[in-house]
């Protein structure tokens, strides 16, 4: 395991979501949303993780399949990651299931 | 292509679905999601490796991915607002979230073998992404320009606030 593998696999998640914020971006636009910042911004950050997969990190690479190897990576780790979360969500559920009336006075002056 | 088709109408149904419903493009946000799931899970021609690798994994967790949502979303659905439980609705929940955890312990748990420090990695990445777009997020709104002061309701305006909320508070509307 080489420390590259680990720098290709953070920049791999960081491309990924700046993907999903772009297309969330797009999707959600309204006129009320100052949407040309956030892109630019957005936009630089993508680009300069891509640039560092693709000429230092990896050089013989393309650009289609650095993007398609960080979409498919990020997947993979989050189907790999929602068990523990899962867990979570387990323990808030089974809470929610025998979670009772609260005694409240007002409720009772109902009566 | 198609896979990878799927994919994106799947994000952009999920963009749209978040969006809420004073938008109308909402409405078309399930079914996108739908579409991008029939795409992504019906390939209508060869995969390569990475894709290949990625659609096995998929299709080996979706069972139990199935299981696990439906089965929160019941009990959610059944605990609903005002203490006014459907209880048939909500074992049901339960037993679909414990068949859920069976499946994964019987099925996908021996086909999680991956390197866990590369997956730790990945999800560090996205992290660090997510902070970043938090903080461009923060940055952008503390330099937008605060929108002047609105005017004070006319007599007009406030005479029709007055009434609508008369009415839903069970006052009467005619009064004043």
């Amino acid at each position: 395991m080489k420390i590259d593998d680990f720098l290709i696999s953070i920049i791999d998640g960081s491309i990924f979501i700046s993907l999903l914020f772009s297309i969330h971006l797009l999707c959600s636009y309204h006129p009320y949303h100052r949407i040309f910042p956030l892109i630019m911004g957005n936009i630089s950050f993508l680009f300069l993780a891509i640039y560092i997969n693709l000429f230092i990190l990896k050089p013989n690479s393309s650009l289609s399949l650095i993007l398609r190897e960080s979409t498919s990576n990020s997947i993979i780790s989050i189907l790999y990651f929602y068990p523990f979360l899962f867990i979570f969500i387990t323990f808030v559920i089974v809470k929610l299931f025998f979670r009772k009336r609260p005694e409240d006075p007002l409720l009772k002056l109902l009566d | 292509m198609q896979f990878w088709f799927g994919f994106l109408v799947l994000f952009c149904g999920l963009s749209l679905h978040r969006i809420g419903p004073a938008f109308k493009r909402s409405n078309f946000g399930k079914p996108l999601i739908l579409l991008g799931f029939v795409l992504i899970f019906l390939p209508y021609s060869e995969l390569s490796s990475i894709e290949y690798d990625l659609f096995i994994f998929m299709a080996d967790n979706l069972p139990w991915l199935f299981l696990s949502s439906s089965g929160t979303y019941f009990v959610l659905y059944g605990s609903q607002i005002y203490w006014e439980n459907i209880n048939s609705v909500k074992i049901l929940g339960i037993l679909l979230l414990l068949l859920s955890w069976v499946y994964f312990f019987a099925f996908i748990s021996k086909s999680f073998d991956a390197d866990l420090s590369l997956i730790i990695a990945n999800l560090f990445g996205m992290l660090l992404a997510i902070i970043y777009l938090i903080w461009l997020i923060k940055f952008i709104e503390s330099r937008t320009p605060k929108v002047a002061e609105s005017l004070p309701l006319s007599d007009s305006e406030k005479k029709y606030v007055t009434s609508i909320l008369k009415r839903n508070l069970g006052g009467n509307p005619d009064e004043d």
